[in-house]
């Protein structure tokens, strides 16, 4: 559980100081969202403790935030394309 | 040493659990509309979105990150199938407390932001802004008082409620973070 939190932590430092250091763009934010992903598939499956529960209630959660990660993406790309 | 889900408790019974998943998924769900909503308002409004964005502190808002995930190791630690009463209890305790802490550089946060809510040029930005993370801010404060009153009477099936919407409350932070700051 130790090892998880710390990972969660330095992933949680790492997107913002990579956002911080390089700016918002494309290139930045898509690694910082790939890291959110990450992050939420430690809280679910270690934190919550899904790791050996139902594909349902291991996936249903990590979707959800997939799904946001996505959308978010698809906002960068459309404001992107309108800019350019 | 893994965390105890509701199922394995052995003190929930279905209808607990029913309730408790009713539960998350209305959170998600109403949390999920708020940021898809802020997604295609920041299309629409594109210009004051990345305007009004200069005025938070994505740097006080990364703190709060890691406010809440340490708040989270904790609640997971209380969840644990083999912590002891006293363990369940100290970890509640400070899990709360990290709780209280993020509610504190909230508030710190909202200060220096609350002046620039009022400007029109900023759109519906701060509008959505204060609605989303403030909703989360009062789940924390809600989610922080009642792992105070768990850590009071710690029993199986209650450690495992508070801590699984503790859970919930800081995965929403962690997906909340980077598209209402950073996007």
């Amino acid at each position: 559980m130790n090892r998880i939190w710390a990972i969660l932590l330095l992933l949680a430092l790492a997107g913002v100081a990579l956002v911080l250091l390089a700016g918002r763009s494309p290139f930045t934010l898509v690694p910082v969202f790939a890291a959110t992903l990450f992050k939420s598939r430690l809280i679910v499956l270690d934190f919550m403790g899904f790791r050996n529960a139902s594909f349902a209630l291991r996936h249903g959660l990590v979707a959800w935030a997939l799904a946001l990660s996505l959308a978010a993406v698809g906002k960068l790309l459309i404001t992107g394309m309108i800019a350019s | 040493m893994e965390a105890r889900t509701l199922s394995e408790s052995g003190a929930a019974p279905d209808a607990d659990a029913f309730v408790l998943w009713v539960l998350v998924w209305s959170e998600l769900a109403a949390f999920g509309i708020l940021l898809v909503a802020f997604l295609v308002a920041g299309i629409v409004q594109r210009q004051a979105f990345v305007a009004a964005q200069d005025h938070l502190d994505p740097l006080l808002a990364g703190m709060n990150t890691l406010v809440l995930l340490t708040s989270g190791w904790q609640a997971a630690l209380a969840g644990r199938t083999d912590a002891s009463r006293h363990e369940q209890r100290r970890s509640l305790v400070i899990a709360a407390f990290f709780g209280f802490l993020f509610c504190a550089i909230k508030l710190f946060e909202y200060r220096g932001e609350i002046g620039a809510a009022g400007e029109a040029t900023y759109g519906v930005f701060f509008e959505l802004y204060f609605i989303i993370t403030g909703f989360h801010l009062l789940h924390v404060v809600f989610g922080a008082v009642i792992l105070l009153l768990v850590a009071w009477q710690p029993s199986p099936t209650n450690v495992t409620l508070i801590t699984t919407l503790w859970h919930v409350i800081d995965l929403i932070w962690v997906s909340m973070f980077p598209i209402v700051y950073l996007v």
